[in-house]
């Protein structure tokens, strides 16, 4: 019996990880649905009523703002990151000691603390002695109130993004055009193809799938931006920069303490967010890029 | 043009551009060390200044208790944190991904698909649940509760970076120990890992890194006597007067080993980071 069970090699090999998972985030989740479809707000006692929170959920301007501007900054940020991204790696991608040495502390920003970060940066836009209002008021700019005002919150919380996260398109597609063959070049350039032909003919279709995976990882994972705006705008100026992880939060447990209406805009994001990483498979899995 | 001068052109462009990007990268993290060794009057002229005479007093005074709060407490939470999720996820990790490399099982996809969909959850999405699955299990506010959750967090980092070590690991090494009498799992251990060791470093650096960096979920479920460095980090902003020397020291502090650590497993970072793809 014993016997048996150690040959069990499925069990053995999966099995824990399977039960781990399950226990802390499908009980959690099985949870979270029975609690969004009640009144629970912190301390009042809670009571059912069914899809009340989902509809007011859905019918509230605010929540579909949140989920408008939580998408458009996703996209925004990880197009633009894929673009300087695949600039900086053509520009690695020639071997010398400058190219050695800007791939490693290309590394520096990505591994930060993503609290440190965004306080790093509010220091560096303090409309009052931050460095960057001064570089910009030496050429007449300025000052600037970056991350308060509505005219500029957005870029700002961008640029963030950008410092810290354009790296990793660059590291991913500078190894992409390191394993691209070179025969192909070499004939292309043998049959007259110049170098702006052969960058728009064969490297970045050859680069498409490495792209797009890189685009969808950098979307599904900014898709997540809750720190930058905890530390920087709170949401504000007014709700303009509520993302969504930060309005679950707010309104859940960080301000309001609606426990039942938070739990339901969770499961609502959840949906979008297991929607989209299953879209995210079956693009990957038609590029042969995924084992799952 | 002659070519000569097109390709020292060219070269001269490229590197220009290279010291571009170093400048705009390195830029923020150096302003941040300069206001760390900054007195707390340096940290607030305009204009900036460049020329000071640096101190460390801020270092003494986030390590200090004067401040009021616990600091020397909120280190080692961290500490303590990164390394129980750490082991955590490896214990349940590693086995899996050697598991889903050496045998074709009926469930490898949907194992593979689920630990994928924890990858891209956003955290605060449970963590509404889990706050109250805590308090029932009285983890709330609690170093081994946070623990457990980050340890789900690293899971897919750990087993996608083991699945790329494992692959280029021989099938004979394992059937070598089997004809030997050990079982599947004892030849994990005692044959294979050993051949991996690098692979389990560069695995353990990336979870540390992920709990030691991990925010919302912190902010949730600790209190005061859990508290760990990135949720106290964000009471100094909080406060009236923000004083930035003691922001910039606590913030070099927390990236210094984050930053030891990345250009320790500098190869496998990209592959951690873009977990869910095989090259």
């Amino acid at each position: 019996m014993l016997k048996r069970f150690f040959d069990n090699h499925q069990l053995i090999f999966l099995g824990p990880v399977n039960a781990y998972i399950t226990f802390w985030t499908l009980f959690p989740l099985l949870y979270m649905l029975i609690i969004s479809l009640t009144n629970w707000k912190i301390p009042n006692p809670a009571r059912f009523i069914w899809f009340g929170n989902y509809l007011e959920a859905l019918t509230d301007p605010l929540f579909w703002y949140s989920v408008r501007i939580t998408l458009t900054f996703a996209f925004a940020v990880s197009i633009l990151e894929i673009g300087l991204g695949f600039g900086v790696a053509l520009l690695l991608n020639r071997p010398s000691a400058v190219a050695t040495l800007v791939r490693a502390l290309l590394i520096v920003p990505m591994v930060l603390t993503p609290v440190v970060t965004s306080m790093m940066w509010r220091y560096l836009y303090n409309p009052s002695f931050g460095p960057l209002n001064y570089v910009l008021s030496l050429v007449g700019l300025g000052p600037y109130e970056w991350y308060s005002r509505a005219e500029t919150v957005w870029p700002s919380l961008m640029l963030i993004d950008l410092w810290q996260w354009t790296p990793f398109p660059a590291l991913l597609i500078l190894s992409g055009l390191h394993s691209l063959p070179e025969d192909i070049f070499e004939s292309a350039q043998v049959d007259g193809a110049n170098a702006l032909q052969r960058f728009i003919f064969l490297t970045v279709p050859l680069l498409r799938p490495l792209l797009l995976a890189a685009f969808l990882l950098r979307f599904l994972d900014a898709l997540k931006i809750f720190d930058t705006v905890f530390v920087l705008t709170r949401g504000g100026p007014g709700t303009m920069t509520e993302v969504l992880s930060f309005h679950i939060y707010r309104f859940g447990i960080g301000e309001y303490f609606r426990v039942g209406y938070g739990a339901s805009m969770s499961v609502l994001v959840l949906l979008l967010s297991a929607g989209l990483s299953w879209l995210f498979v079956n693009l990957l899995r038609q590029e042969e890029l995924t084992h799952a | 043009m002659p070519r000569f001068w097109r390709k020292v052109l060219a070269a001269a462009l490229v590197n220009l551009g290279l010291a571009l990007v170093l400048l705009w990268t390195l830029f923020p993290v150096f302003w941040l060390f300069l206001t760390s060794i900054k007195s707390e009057a340096d940290a607030f002229v305009y204009p900036p200044k460049l020329v000071f005479t640096p101190t460390f007093d801020a270092y003494y005074k986030v390590f200090s208790d004067e401040t009021g709060s616990n600091w020397p407490r909120f280190w080692l939470n961290s500490t303590s944190v990164a390394l129980l999720s750490t082991l955590i996820a490896l214990l349940i990790g590693v086995p899996a991904a050697y598991g889903l490399t050496r045998f074709q099982f009926k469930n490898s996809r949907a194992t593979l698909f689920s630990i994928l969909s924890v990858r891209f959850m956003p955290p605060i999405v449970v963590v509404i649940p889990l706050l109250f699955m805590m308090r029932t299990l009285k983890l709330v506010d609690n170093i081994l509760g946070l623990s457990f959750i980050h340890a789900v967090f690293a899971l897919p980092f750990i087993i996608w970076i083991m699945l790329g070590f494992f692959a280029s690991v021989p099938r004979d090494l394992a059937d070598a120990a089997l004809v030997d009498g050990t079982s599947e799992l004892g030849a994990l251990f005692r044959v294979v890992l050993p051949v991996v060791r690098p692979g389990l470093i560069a695995a353990a650096l990336f979870a540390m890194l992920l709990s030691w960096n991990e925010f919302p979920i912190a902010l949730v479920l600790t209190g005061e006597a859990a508290k760990t460095i990135p949720v106290a980090a964000t009471t100094l902003i909080a406060e009236r007067t923000i004083h930035w020397d003691r922001v910039a020291a606590t913030g070099m502090i927390a990236i210094i080993p984050t930053v030891l650590f990345a250009l320790l497993i500098q190869r496998h970072l990209i592959r951690g980071l873009a977990a869910g793809i095989v090259k």
